[in-house]
């Protein structure tokens, strides 16, 4: 299921997808859990509510942890997805795109997480 | 069910967006996040919400069933379509659960 032009001769870097797609979903199991329950709890409304959330550092670390599994799993499955619905040279392209969007989200996500800690 | 597991892939990816979204209003503002949180929760907002928290425990469950694959079990075919029916009953009564959620608490 897992069929990837990574353009390496010996399979080594297909092995490492594999293996980092394994790492990222295990972490996801527990991870997934504690994001879409306590989102659920958010989801009544209140800005003081979220605002307190993410202000927790707890809660603001665990996020960041997630988002990284999620963007690190993320990439990894789209890049599966490029490759095998699109393929070529252009899916080496949209593969790079897809990277560097995900890098742009976890360092927007960071930036609005320092600000909410540093204003209180 | 694996075109499901892709599909419900990309759907969540998407979905990692509008978390995301959701944090990036938080710290624009009052009024920005107020009007995220109309838009989500919105009629049509509910019922993306709502397929998107299928989407997670469908790929959750699917994604442990794929990885029983790896360590070599479950690749009878009684135990396909008993592994493949369970996620699905598992997906169903999650999603449940996580809705029902914040009307108990």
């Amino acid at each position: 299921m897992t069929a990837i032009n990574l353009g390496d001769r010996n399979g080594e870097r297909g092995t490492k997808h594999w293996l980092w797609q394994r790492i990222s979903a295990l972490l996801l199991i527990p991870l997934s859990f504690w994001l879409s329950i306590n989102f659920a709890m958010m989801c009544n409304g209140s800005y003081v509510n979220a605002r307190a959330w993410l202000s927790a550092p707890f809660d603001a670390t665990l996020l960041l942890l997630t988002l990284i599994a999620l963007l690190i799993h993320s990439h990894l499955g789209l890049q599966i997805i490029i490759d095998d619905y699109i393929g070529g040279g252009v899916a080496k392209l949209l593969v790079r795109i897809s990277g560097l969007v995900c890098c742009l989200v976890f360092v927007l996500t960071v930036m609005a997480i320092i600000q909410l800690s540093l204003l209180g | 069910m694996s075109v499901f597991h892709r599909g419900t892939g990309i759907f969540l990816f998407l979905g990692t967006l509008m978390i995301v979204g959701w944090v990036l209003v938080l710290a624009i503002g009052p009024s920005a996040f107020d009007r995220y949180m109309e838009l989500i929760t919105s009629r049509v907002g509910k019922v993306l919400l709502f397929a998107w928290t299928f989407s997670l425990f469908y790929h959750l469950a699917n994604g442990i069933r794929h990885m029983l694959w790896d360590l070599g079990w479950g690749f009878e075919i009684q135990k396909v379509y008993l592994t493949g029916w369970i996620v699905v009953g598992v997906s169903c009564l999650l999603t449940a659960g996580v809705w029902l959620l914040p009307l108990l608490v």
